[in-house]
């Protein structure tokens, strides 16, 4: 989470390669700047191995479930598009 | 008559980078004071510098050092290259919610909104390819703020230069000096490879000489402040960040003398801000508000209260005293970065930053206690209910906790500010 970002997010593709992915849902929780700033280069590591990434924002308690769930909904209507 | 807005415009659609909008405005704000009030324009000086000396350092063949957080800007200096203080940028920004904005909405596509507006904004600007230079080198720290450490990482692979970072201990003690010094010495290897220059200790002096000349009259101005009534406006502060910078560069020292001068000046004709008469002293905590720095003057005009000390801890800097003495300069160098603002606030042990406000409201003696809260700044927050207990036990000041955003003008209008500051003026301060 620190100063390992690189290698991190070697793994994060390294393993949805492995276990056959068609996606991946990345979560920033507000007020948590660490795990929230991955996206950069996550992503375009992720798209480049044809990945998809959905990244998605939400506050600790269940504050905005069905705004989340419409996303992911078509997150994945579009990748079984894609298939 | 309609604002001009054209440079605004232009840094808008991407025409303009960020060093060369600020070297205008700045050339702008001479021009005008030139004319109108030309007693005034050392109070420009240090920004004409500054901004101008971040624009043109490459063209003058000098290497241009973006640097985050405390690090050992007087070697950056001795190295004969520029620092650039990334703060400095999102300040200069923030008067304007627009402009600032551009640059916070483009990194909020890549980090939380809780982060904060400083750090977005510096990250924001590099993803729009702003800066208008690119660095030679980055140099950043570890300070404790979840903002900075995934941000500045992020902006070393996005600007792929010679980057360095230090690890700021969290011991305070002989052990956390060394663990800096140690670190230092490696820094200085560091600028060596990045200039092909060897570390030349007579430069390193000098520039000590000038960094001393500096804190000493920043001292002094800060000490000035503790007469009553205060000589000096609340907005004077806002310019103390500029030495994390230019505290080495003779400038700084000027504009400090002259502060120092107008102030003694003022003070012997028993005038301070307040135009009738300072009612009240007030100690803001926390971060600066930057984005509405004019909330001081509007206190300082309404209530006839005067921000007399923030709790950034610019008041006596650590002076280098035995110069031909390495380890002792490079200790004195370690204690300035522990003691900087975030690290001396946000680091712990908590003990620190409660000393330093209790000293605030002993010797500059406020009536009034607002702990102006950056959003972003979450570990300052942290130290929010310690900090406001000790005033109220020791001193039997109640605070007002007032939630802003120090850079992005959108959080919080103008006129909400004023309104929450009014109201507790009305029904608490003034009462």
């Amino acid at each position: 989470m620190m100063d390992n970002r690189i290698e991190m997010q070697q793994w994060v593709t390294d393993t949805a390669k492995e276990y056959n992915v068609a996606g991946v849902v990345y979560e920033k929780m507000q007020y948590c700047e660490c795990w929230g700033g991955e996206t950069l280069f996550l992503e375009p590591k992720l798209k480049a191995e044809g990945i998809p990434m959905l990244t998605v924002e939400r506050e600790e308690h269940l504050a905005n479930a069905g705004q989340l769930a419409i996303r992911a909904e078509a997150f994945i209507e579009m990748i079984e598009k894609e298939d | 008559m309609a604002k001009d807005t054209t440079l605004e415009d232009a840094v808008m659609r991407g025409e303009l980078s960020v060093f060369d909008f600020c070297c205008q405005k700045i050339d702008g704000q001479i021009e005008r004071m030139t004319q109108r009030n030309p007693d005034l324009l050392w109070t420009l000086d240090i920004q004409a510098v500054m901004w101008h000396q971040y624009r043109d350092a490459q063209k003058t063949g000098k290497k241009l050092v973006f640097f985050g957080g405390p690090v050992p800007v007087d070697i950056i200096v001795a190295f004969d290259c520029i620092p650039v203080y990334l703060d400095t940028v999102p300040i200069r920004l923030s008067p304007n919610p627009v402009l600032t904005g551009k640059f916070i909405d483009s990194a909020e596509r890549f980090v939380p909104a809780t982060t904060c507006g400083l750090c977005k904004t510096y990250l924001g600007t590099l993803l729009e390819d702003q800066y208008g230079s690119k660095p030679d080198a980055f140099v950043y720290s570890s300070v404790p703020c979840d903002s900075s450490r995934v941000v500045y990482p992020n902006m070393e692979r996005i600007m792929k230069v010679p980057t360095f970072s230090f690890d700021q201990p969290f011991r305070r003690d002989d052990r956390g000096l060394e663990y800096l010094v140690d670190q230092t010495e490696q820094f200085i290897t560091f600028m060596e490879e990045l200039t092909g220059t060897k570390f030349d200790w007579e430069k390193m002096k000098r520039c000590m000489t000038i960094a001393n000349r500096t804190y000493e009259l920043q001292g002094k101005c800060a000490d000035l402040r503790k007469r009553k009534p205060c000589p000096l406006p609340g907005r004077m502060l806002v310019l103390n960040g500029t030495s994390n910078a230019m505290a080495c560069f003779p400038e700084m020292g000027d504009l400090l003398e002259k502060e120092l001068e107008t102030g003694e000046m003022l003070s012997e004709l028993g005038m301070g801000p307040c135009p009738d008469g300072e009612k009240h002293r007030v100690a803001l905590l926390q971060n600066m508000l930057w984005s509405f720095s004019g909330a001081m003057d509007w206190m300082e005009k309404e209530h006839n209260t005067v921000t007399v000390m923030d709790a950034f801890g610019y008041q006596h800097g650590e002076i280098y005293e035995h110069m031909d003495d390495r380890h002792d300069c490079m200790k004195t160098m370690a204690r300035k970065m522990q003691n900087s603002p975030m690290i001396h606030g946000a680091a712990g042990p908590s003990e620190n930053f409660v000393y330093l406000v209790d000293k605030i409201f002993k010797e500059y003696e406020p009536d009034v206690s607002i702990f102006l809260g950056h959003i972003g700044c979450k570990h300052t927050w942290a130290s929010a209910k310690m900090v406001t207990d000790m005033i109220q036990d020791r001193y039997g000041i109640p605070s007002l906790y007032l939630d802003v955003d120090g850079i992005d003008g959108r959080y919080k209008s103008q006129d909400e500010i004023t309104g929450a500051l009014g109201q507790y003026f009305e029904t608490v301060v003034d009462k």
